[in-house]
């Protein structure tokens, strides 16, 4: 077997998973193949997502669903203005021993789990939120004078309301870059509705079985960033990026006028990533235009922010990147030669 | 280097198609609208050269611009470089292969440390995902969005093409000159000038100046010469008639007397000395014919001492000539010798104000002498044959009387001969006055414009009795003419008053005679006139506004009109024609003013000739002989020029009063009736 071979199998195989993993969470989930595409992207590209959506739409479902199918840890927060961070991360107790003795013992918290629902997020203080945050990016917790390493896979699924403000604190900018997707979770409609209250209402629910466990996440972690990008589809990623911010070389007129700031490199990051699984659940060897195009919107809207002027206008991070991606062109005149991945 | 897919070729080609197909489509979009612009750049261009506006070598310039720029438009179009893999890109887009074509090419151009499995497997995919790419369906060559504007623009190029400006051109008019006008009176005088000359003898020259000035004078008449060419004309000619000027003549008159005074000192040759001395050629041949014709008849019994004495002053007379003209030649050299050297010292030394001076002196001597020389030459061509008769006649008395004799006639001969020159010279100078004179004339005339040859035409008409437009003239009333002139209008017969033209003369100056030949019976009070009686004087205006007064000729027919002059007291016509002037004088001359509201009607008639009265002539004649002269008019006129002519060659008077004296004088000359 060739190394192509190897490849192809791997691919074939990945793309079977996810196949299967889709096939599992539809049993609970209907519809909203994006959010789980996205969920899953969130997973496999090793970054943590943000589901937005009003409440009643399934979003603590959905995660709760897909930790029951991957075999993984899973721990829920629901986050409280007097939620601490030891609530969090875990507290230093004194435990007695056998002996009568008295020693400290550091009693882990819910963010130690492979799948972290952090439900209403914005909801909890800035200090409790900077906690996970913290955990969410270096994948461990220092507790005293000792660190904790997260086991791997660490996915946060954080969830927030976005029509109930009052008593909220929203997420910083620095915060939020930190969420690899940020996901919008749609109304369904009238079908999705009638699937919902048939599996919802009735007395046929299916039982859900894991399909991927620990392992086979962290070899498809590891096939996702070999896929390899070719040097125009990784710089229309970052002219796309750069047409974010105001003062971009391709920037369009939204985006000079109601953008504050574009979005940080890590938009990029995301961007790839995500593109490249897309590829991979294509059952592709590198990632397209294409992909960039789709996994724009989540990447980017939570990284772009609008001036008070957009704010005021009602303008929408998603309008301001569809913008972009009619601005942008696909293929320019490179004045160097052109390079390869 | 990397190593190629096997595959990858195929891609390449399909990507090459595919670019080969952009460029086309590029090509035909650019080239479309260059050729938009090029025909409308094209289509003003050629309105413009139609319009005469540009010319034709810069609109050939300016098409074959717009069509190389359509070129060069199209070859940048073709040359300007695509985005990387936009042929690959094109066929990924349109056979939806997400990029796979395009990533495959990048995956293989990159270098082989690099390439991992990924990219192979990629490129692996994309070679089988390209089996069934087709450029000519992902790349479509578009129809250019200006083909339809480029054709309507075709179109109308087309159309301005064909389209006719129709350029005015005007006719080309023969070029019309603006003639010189003379008065007819003027040309009249001329030809009349002329035609008396001719039928006196002249030389061939004189003959030749005169058919010339002929010539000249009829195409002034016949308006066929403008006024530059008629003065080029006459100045040629009067440069012709120059010829043998009065200088010559006096050199002439001089060496002949110098001939004279030495045919003077022998006694048989003093009567032609004195001849010669007194400048009468007449005589002078005269007496060299009486000689030779003595000589031949007392050849013997003249005195020998006389005849060589004579022999002597013939030789003398004819050697006289040489040596002047020899004692001028030496002066004259003497005189260039001196300059020079004066010139030379000039250059070397310098000169002062003095020596300046004399050498311009000394210059001006040399000219002069040399004009005296040549007019010696001049002469001498007339004289050689005089001093050769004179020499041989000479010689010929040494041998035979009768030879000498024959000489003596010859040298008679010859004089006879110059005074026909002279007399011809005479009327060259004639002619040349005349021409001046007509210069003269021109110039002032044309100083007036035309409306003085106008007012001089309607004078001359008028002075000729033409045309009842006396009737017009006679309007005193407001010339302060008396009011019986202002009757006098045409009324023909109904006041006994004159022709139409009578109140001219009659009521203004008192001096209109009555039909009864105008005896005076102070018909001037009433202003009657005779049927004939037109002429009178009139007060014209001259070229600078200065009044100059006209006698006219009347032409009105003499009818045998009766006329009762208004008051009754006038003479009443017999309707005999007017024989003369009359001489009364109008005590109403300043009458009263004419009465607007008298009912008065302005009708003109033409005066009839019933052949009852005298003609023009024997009425001025008759006039002048019973008016102011006692004698005919022809000859008060003639003393009376004669005297003005006279004068103003004595006195020192301005050109142009000059031309006054002369004008009046001609216009007022009697007439032959015609």
């Amino acid at each position: 077997m060739t190394d192509t071979d190897a490849v192809r199998e791997q691919v074939t195989t990945f793309r079977k998973r996810i196949e299967a993993l889709r096939a599992e969470i539809a049993k609970s989930i209907v519809g909203n193949r994006e959010v789980v595409d996205g969920v899953i992207s969130c997973m496999l590209g090793g970054g943590h997502a943000l589901l937005e959506g009003v409440p009643g739409l399934g979003k603590t479902m959905l995660v709760r669903t897909l930790a029951e199918t991957l075999s993984l840890t899973f721990s829920r927060i629901q986050f409280t203005p007097d939620l601490m961070p030891a609530d969090i991360l875990g507290t230093t107790v004194i435990d007695e021993t056998q002996a009568g003795g008295k020693v400290f013992d550091f009693r882990k918290g819910p963010v130690f789990a492979n799948i972290v629902l952090a439900d209403e997020v914005n909801r909890a203080t800035p200090k409790t939120q900077s906690a996970l945050l913290e955990a969410m990016q270096e994948h461990r917790v220092s507790v005293g004078k000792r660190t904790h390493v997260l086991d791997e896979p660490f996915v946060v699924l954080a969830t927030q309301n976005p029509l109930e403000m009052e008593g909220t604190y929203p997420l910083p900018e620095a915060q939020l870059d930190r969420f690899f997707f940020k996901l919008h979770v749609p109304f369904p409609g009238r079908d999705e509705l009638h699937q919902i209250l048939d599996l919802t209402t009735g007395n046929g629910v299916q039982k859900r079985e894991a399909v991927l466990d620990r392992p086979a996440i962290l070899e498809m972690q590891q096939l996702v960033r070999q896929v390899p990008v070719a040097r125009h589809v990784q710089d229309y990623a970052i002219r796309v990026l750069q047409a974010t911010h105001p003062d971009g070389p391709d920037a369009p007129d939204l985006t000079k006028r109601f953008v504050r700031y574009g979005s940080s490199p890590r938009g990029a990051q995301a961007i790839l990533l995500a593109a490249k699984i897309r590829a991979l659940f294509d059952g592709r060897f590198a990632a397209s235009v294409d992909d960039v195009r789709q996994v724009a919107h989540p990447a980017l809207r939570h990284r772009v922010l609008l001036n008070f002027e957009g704010e005021a206008e009602g303008i929408k991070t998603d309008q301001v990147i569809d913008q972009i991606l009619k601005a942008v062109p696909e293929g320019k005149v490179e004045k160097a030669a052109s390079a390869t991945n | 280097m990397s190593t190629h897919h096997p595959g990858i070729q195929q891609i390449r080609r399909l990507a090459a198609r595919a670019e080969r197909r952009i460029r086309l489509g590029r090509v035909l979009h650019v080239g479309a609208s260059a050729l938009c612009v090029a025909l409308l750049v094209a289509i003003v261009d050629v309105a413009l050269r139609k319009l005469g506006i540009v010319g034709e070598k810069p609109a050939r310039l300016v098409l074959v611009l717009a069509g190389v720029g359509v070129v060069a438009a199209c070859i940048a179009a073709w040359a300007w470089r695509l985005p990387a893999r936009a042929g690959a890109r094109a066929l990924d887009r349109h056979h939806d292969l997400h990029d796979r074509l395009a990533s495959a090419l990048a995956f293989d151009d990159g270098a082989d440390a690099t390439r991992t499995p990924f990219m192979d497997a990629a490129i692996e995919d994309a070679v089988q995902a390209s089996a069934g790419a087709k450029p000519s369906a992902a790349v479509r060559v578009p129809v250019p969005p200006h083909l339809g504007a480029a054709a309507v623009l075709a179109g109308l190029l087309t159309g301005v093409l064909f389209f006719e400006v129709r350029h005015h051109v005007p006719v080309a008019h023969a070029k019309t000159i603006d003639p010189v006008e003379m008065a007819p009176d003027d040309l009249d005088d001329v030809k009349d000038f002329l035609q008396k000359l001719q039928q006196k003898d002249q030389s061939d020259d004189t003959k030749a100046a005169i058919e010339e000035f002929n010539k000249l004078v009829d195409d002034i008449a016949n308006k066929r010469l403008d006024r530059t060419e008629a003065f080029r004309r006459m100045e040629s000619l009067e440069q012709k008639l120059l010829t043998g000027s009065e200088a010559d003549k006096k050199s002439l008159e001089e060496q002949l007397d110098k001939i004279g005074e030495e045919l003077k000192k022998a006694e048989l040759t003093k009567p032609a000395g004195d001849a010669l001395s007194d400048n009468k050629l007449d005589q002078a041949r005269d007496a060299l014919h009486d000689l030779a014709k003595k000589m031949r008849e007392q050849g013997g019994q003249i005195d020998k001492a006389k005849i060589e004495q004579m022999r002597e002053a013939l030789r003398k007379s004819a050697a006289d000539v040489e040596k002047r003209q020899a004692a001028i030649e030496q002066r004259r050299q003497e005189l260039a010798d001196e300059i020079l050297k004066r010139k030379q010292q000039a250059k070397d030394g310098g000169a002062n104000d003095e020596e300046q001076s004399l050498l311009q002196k000394k210059e001006r001597e040399l000219e002069r002498l040399d004009r005296e020389s040549e007019e010696q030459k001049n002469n001498q061509r007339q004289l050689d044959r005089l001093d050769r008769d004179l020499q041989q006649a000479a010689e010929d008395l040494m041998k035979e009387m009768g030879l000498s004799a024959n000489d003596l006639d010859q040298g008679a001969e010859d004089i006879n001969h110059m005074q026909q020159q002279e007399m011809t010279q005479e009327e060259k100078e004639e002619l040349r006055q005349k021409l001046q004179e007509m210069k003269e004339l021109m110039r002032q005339q044309g100083q007036g414009g035309k409306g003085q040859i106008l007012r001089l035409k309607r004078f001359g008409r008028m002075a000729r009795g033409q045309g009842g437009q006396g009737g017009q003239q006679g309007q005193g009333g407001q010339q302060g003419d008396g009011q019986d002139g202002q009757d006098g209008q045409g009324q023909q017969g109904q006041n006994g008053q004159g022709g139409q033209n009578g109140q001219n003369g009659q009521g203004q100056n008192g001096q209109g005679q009555n039909g009864q030949g105008g005896q005076g019976q102070q018909g001037g009070q009433n202003g009657q006139g005779g049927q004939g009686g037109q002429g009178g004087e009139t007060w014209i205006v001259g070229p600078n506004g200065e009044k100059l007064l006209m006698l006219s000729k009347g032409t009105g027919g003499g009818g045998s009109m009766q006329g009762s002059g208004q008051n009754g007291q006038g003479g009443q016509g017999q309707g005999q024609p007017g024989r003369g002037w009359g001489e009364g004088h109008d005590p109403n001359m300043q009458g009263g003013a004419t009465n607007p509201k008298m009912g008065t009607e302005d009708t003109q008639v033409q005066g009839g000739d019933t052949g009852q009265g005298g003609s023009r002539s024997q009425v001025i004649l008759g006039a002048a002989e019973r008016g102011f002269a006692s004698r005919g008019y022809k000859k008060v006129y003639t003393e009376y020029h004669q005297v003005a002519e006279e004068s103003l060659a004595k006195d020192d008077i301005p050109g142009g009063y000059r031309f006054y004296v002369k004008r009046y004088f001609q216009l007022i000359r009697p007439r032959e009736d015609k």
